[in-house]
């Protein structure tokens, strides 16, 4: 196990990599502040939740919108801070009634 | 892409928070590179600019050192999956024109990608299937691949 840190460390020196100081840190902290409100964060969750919403929906089709909300909320970041989570149940609650629609005129 | 000679990068004892500096014609531009969870083992590989105490991942820094910044964040994906093997990270283009070069990029590097990563495209925005060079995907979720 020492011998593959080392080597791992050695690897890391040769494409310059350093660990950040305490300063470095707090400073990283302060500007990663709003990371979970950008929209590249928003979005790329919005399209992972649909591609899960799908998966549900082929393996379980008895489920009901509570079941998914369930499935899918449990996985989330607990970190998530409230307004996001309260987006993403807004955002699985359209997402269920378009598909359910969609199903409704295809039939 | 393979670890290379990209910036000098600080990081966090986690591998998720990375700091380096692009230096140009446009001067010297502090950059953030974060992995950050969405759910289960999915990360998030966020990327822009320092600014006012805040980062921006929507502008374009056009500093003329897009290939050794792209080398930078691919040293950071290898570092990340050095502490979270089992994780998988997700690439979400923001724009068109990020689709459009994330994609390249997927393309061009697909030799030096394919022996160490799992990679699987975004299609029609619910769907992932596996990469294939020949198409146009939307989002790229990579795991490592097994180095035994």
């Amino acid at each position: 196990m020492k011998k593959e840190n080392d080597i791992s460390e050695a690897s890391n020196m040769s494409i310059g990599a350093s660990p950040m100081t305490k300063e470095d840190l707090l400073q990283t902290e302060s500007v990663l502040k709003n990371a979970f409100f950008k929209e590249k964060y928003r979005t790329g969750l919005k399209n992972l939740v649909k591609s899960d919403m799908k998966l549900f929906k082929k393996q379980y089709p008895e489920w009901q919108l509570k079941d998914v909300l369930v499935a899918v909320i449990k996985d989330f970041n607990p970190e998530l801070p409230p307004a996001i989570l309260l987006e993403m149940t807004q955002f699985i609650i359209a997402e269920w009634e378009s598909s359910s629609q969609k199903e409704v005129v295809a039939c | 892409m393979k670890k290379g000679k990209g910036y000098d990068i600080k990081f966090n004892v986690e591998f998720t928070q990375f700091r380096f500096t692009s230096t140009g014609p446009k001067g010297t531009i502090e950059k953030i590179i974060e992995f950050r969870l969405f759910q289960k083992n999915r990360w998030n590989l966020a990327f822009g600019d320092i600014k006012n105490n805040d980062w921006e991942d929507n502008i374009i820094s056009d500093n003329n050192d897009m290939r050794v910044v792209l080398q930078t964040v691919a040293n950071t994906v290898h570092l990340f999956f050095e502490k979270h093997s089992d994780q998988e990270v997700y690439i979400q283009p923001l724009d068109n024109q990020r689709k459009i070069l994330y994609n390249r990029i997927f393309q061009q590097k697909w030799a030096e990608i394919e022996p160490l990563f799992y990679v699987k495209g975004l299609i029609e925005e619910d769907v992932f299937e596996d990469y294939n060079p020949k198409k146009l995907f939307n989002g790229f979720l990579i795991t490592q691949k097994n180095e035994f």
